[in-house]
């Protein structure tokens, strides 16, 4: 953009205002009222040429409802899209996109595409496919929006919704019916924002954090570590947990401080010892470090500590510790899961 | 372990993820199986993050490999045989930790060095290390290899805590009855059967698994799984292959010892179960020892038998002329191995008294499969007696184990049109398609189950005794037969037609085996 001046981004502005997120995504147009016919067409249970039927290799455990909001730019959306249907390759199920068009007149009514896609394993007869309904929604007449798509909703199999900057308010009031069945809501904290900010969802809904989910590994190799060591001895004069993280990083540190704060004050159980709130804390880091994550644990006598951190952009990170036999340091390779599996462990684990 | 005893920091997690630091040891280093499957299947677990922080690799063998020659080697099985493609950063931090000691394995020596390199890089973690002890080595070595592992200390590291040896033994175990106890006898005396994991990959298939799942989480099928509907069983073993090069260890072994007692005893022990009180691995392995007992012993003798044995002749195999087995490598003229063994096998308890269960196994059948078909009783023939017009099949459900893992139900269905005609037609479950086809290899699975401690996918001891006890008097027999009843069968074929006569007799026939 920036090579292009002030007349190209204008336009672009304009152009990008003008395309929906629906014609932003993948797939072919029909009439709403053809979906349901055309996704049976798509997978007839009869051979055209003598071989397999289309049907044999379309394959759905799932349905994943994914949910973009007015703030939802075209970029974002292709990107959660994308994941998604790399998580059906390896999850096979129908996804349903729900995105927003911004059109206010009185008689708007949804707009459907069909996209589908086929994976190859190891051999054609490990092919798998799946189907992706998109719709485009006004968020104006969002009361009508959940019976259409339980219509679409592949009966008897578990629901999940993926929620991308869509106010929680909105979903509860228009979505209580799907809701009630659908099996795990996730968002990510990172992208929706301040995650300590409550959010009042019925009580029966388990809701996963994704920027959580994609700590798994740091928690595995920290857990892994300090399961080594007596509980008492990681409490005992524990006066500071610092969490201290990059910019983007905010809800995986949230997440982070949290673990270690229920499992610390775990640890201090049969001791009884306490674990004020104002021990645990929470920094952003400035720009210039090399630092992706950085946590540190201070005692009171001084010596011991428990330091580890992670740099950016490397997976590398270095664990230090002293819990009074000595000082140890490990350089470890860790990632942070990539956006699908941190999906399925959000949705599944 | 409960949630409750887990430590803070490691409740949350599934188990597979809090795996104590680890140094993994296998006999036999420099052989075929390391290669193909037990150094990729360490590959894969950390390209999956499911090996510990600290892990260190240390191959054993015989030959003289300096360690970064082990490395090289190492580098190429991965690069060859594991399911995913080598990256780099990942593999470099195992390779960096991988070692090779050479020795001998009654040279208590070589395991002294071996104590002390486990000691040094436990010095080096600053922590305690569970020692995994794979014996990937002839069945021969298996005792010197006990008893030195015993009298070195490498069996009793930590002992009695979370981070005690752990052994995995590859089969065969034992050769018969008495080998079986023998063996059973050497391994308790150096270790507890808690710290023994006996492999057999056929129960890490993910299907294999899927058994229990199918079993006992849908209510439709254990009301029927019994005496009152169940017709007959039958569990198939195929492979399209010959024996290649394995001649000379082939004709000592045969159908009977290298699949029939393990692969597909196995099977049949999880199909015919009673329902274990939970999970535990001690409640699973404790009901199919009771199924394994309640097996009647068979009827042996020349003209009735409930047991065929054959060897394939020269045919075809996938369009190919395939020679037989007597012009293999490494067979000696005359030989009487039987490279293919089918058995009638009767369950004497309330659930399966009466119905029969056939088991079979065979190199150079018609092709390659591992199934196991539950034949349903017909319908009372009132409303559609079967002529022309009504085509009406046994129902039978059928858990395809490998290739195309999946199950199929076989049901009769109306042909559309005004006349009411019948016909069979399947309802398939395809694994792969389903679920996607890039699963853990079984081995991945068992080395994984194994570091952890669970021992549900092994076979226990006793196991092994109740299985010889079943298969040892037909061996037995046979040596007596000589080549008498030795049957044959053509290369490419579904087995002899002897074996047909063997379910005739029960008015059965053996399904051709397939998707």
């Amino acid at each position: 953009m920036a090579q292009g001046g002030p007349l190209i981004e204008i336009l672009s502005t304009l152009f990008s205002l003008m395309t929906s997120l629906l014609d932003s995504l993948p797939g072919m147009s029909l009439p709403v009222a053809k979906v349901t016919d055309m996704i049976a067409a798509m997978w007839q249970s009869e051979s055209t040429d003598g071989g397999a039927a289309p049907s044999e290799f379309r394959a759905s455990q799932m349905n994943l409802i994914l949910h973009f909001g007015r703030s939802t730019s075209q970029k974002e959306a292709l990107t959660q899209f994308e994941i998604a249907s790399r998580f059906a390759q390896r999850y096979p199920c129908r996804i349903i996109v729900l995105c927003p068009v911004l059109d206010e007149t009185e008689d708007y009514q949804l707009s459907a595409k069909l996209y589908a896609q086929c994976y190859m394993g190891e051999s054609f007869d490990t092919k798998t496919c799946s189907e992706s309904l998109l719709l485009g929604y006004s968020p104006e007449h969002l009361d009508h929006l959940e019976n259409q798509v339980s219509t679409w909703l592949e009966s008897d199999l578990p629901i999940y919704i993926w929620l991308h900057k869509v106010h929680a308010s909105e979903i509860i009031k228009n979505f209580s019916g799907i809701l009630k069945s659908c099996r795990r809501l996730v968002y990510d904290s990172s992208i929706e924002g301040d995650p300590d900010k409550a959010v009042p969802w019925p009580t029966y809904l388990k809701v996963r954090d994704l920027a959580y989910s994609r700590t798994l590994p740091l928690r595995q190799s920290i857990g892994q570590f300090l399961s080594a060591y007596p509980p008492v001895d990681l409490i005992d004069g524990l006066e500071e947990v610092e969490i201290k993280y990059a910019a983007g990083r905010g809800g995986e540190s949230h997440g982070l401080l949290a673990w270690h704060r229920a499992s610390l004050i775990d640890c201090g159980q049969k001791k009884e010892i306490k674990l004020d709130d104002k021990t645990f804390k929470t920094r952003l880091l400035d720009d210039s470090t090399d630092l992706e994550l950085d946590v540190n644990w201070t005692y009171g006598d001084g010596n011991r500590f428990f330091h580890w951190e992670v740099k950016k952009g490397t997976n590398l990170g270095e664990l230090r510790a002293n819990f009074g036999k000595g000082e140890l340091t490990f350089p470890f390779s860790i990632k942070l899961l990539d956006p699908e599996t941190a999906l399925s462990e959000a949705l599944f684990f | 372990m409960s949630e409750e005893s887990r430590h803070p920091f490691l409740q949350g997690l599934s188990k597979y993820r809090g795996v104590s630091p680890t140094i993994i040891v296998i006999f036999g280093a420099s052989g075929d199986l390391t290669a193909r499957k037990l150094l990729p299947a360490i590959y894969n677990l950390s390209i999956d993050n499911l090996l510990p922080t600290d892990f260190y690799f240390i191959g054993f063998g015989r030959k003289e490999i300096p360690d970064d020659d082990f490395r090289k080697l190492s580098d190429e099985s991965i690069k060859s045989f594991s399911r995913s493609s080598m990256k780099r950063e990942v593999w470099e931090r195992i390779r960096n930790r991988t070692f090779y000691l050479s020795g001998g394995y009654d040279e208590i020596e070589a395991f002294h060095r071996l104590n002390k390199k486990v000691s040094a890089l436990e010095n080096e973690a600053g922590r305690e290390l569970q020692l995994l002890i794979y014996l990937s080595t002839p069945p021969s070595v298996f005792e010197p290899i006990l008893n030195h592992l015993g009298k070195s200390g490498l069996a009793s590291r930590h002992e009695n805590s979370q981070n005690s040896s752990k052994i995995i033994i590859e089969k065969p175990f034992g050769h018969d009855l008495v080998s079986a106890q023998r063996l059973n006898r050497i391994i308790s005396q150096e270790i507890s059967e808690s710290q023994v994991f006996r492999i057999d990959h056929y129960l890490g298939k993910e299907t294999v698994q899927d058994l229990l799942v199918q079993r006992f989480a849908n209510a439709i099928f254990e009301p029927i799984w019994n005496r009152e509907y169940v017709d007959c069983v039958q569990i198939t073993v195929a492979e399209a292959l010959g024996v290649g090069s394995r001649g000379g260890y082939y004709d000592k072994s045969g159908a009977l010892r290298d699949m029939v007692q393990n692969h597909t005893m196995q099977l049949l022990s999880l199909i015919a179960m009673e329902p274990p009180v939970s999970l535990d691995p001690e409640a699973i392995r404790d009901e199919k020892v009771k199924v394994l007992k309640s097996i009647q012993p068979l009827g042996l003798n020349k003209n009735t038998s409930d047991v065929i044995r054959a060897q394939y002749n020269a045919g075809f195999v996938d369009g190919e002329k395939v020679i037989s087995y007597l012009q293999e490598d490494g067979i000696p003229q005359g030989s009487n191995t039987e490279t293919y063994a089918s058995l009638r096998l009767s369950i004497n308890n309330w659930r399966w008294k009466g119905v029969p269960f056939y088991m079979r196994s065979g190199k150079r059948m018609a092709r390659r499969i591992s199934e196991i078909a539950i034949q349903f009783k017909r319908p009372p023939g009132i409303l559609f007696i079967e002529d022309d017009r009504y085509d009406v099949a046994s129902n039978t459900m059928v858990i395809r184990i490998q290739p195309d893992e999946g199950v199929t139900l076989l049901l009769n269905a109306k042909i559309p049109g005004l006349e009411t005609r019948t016909q069979p037609v399947k309802m398939h479950f395809r694994y792969a398609t389903t679920f996607g086809s890039n699963t853990p290899e079984a081995y991945e699975r068992l080395i994984l189950d194994a570091m952890i401690g669970d021992s549900t996918l092994f076979i226990r001891g006793d196991e092994t005794e109740a299985s010889w006890k079943i298969i040892t008097p037909i061996l037995e027999f046979w040596e007596t037969c000589g080549n008498e009843g030795l049957d044959s069968y053509v290369a490419g074929s579904w087995g002899p037609e002897s074996a047909d006569l063997l379910l005739a007799e029960n008015s059965h026939e053996w399904r051709k085996a397939g998707p």
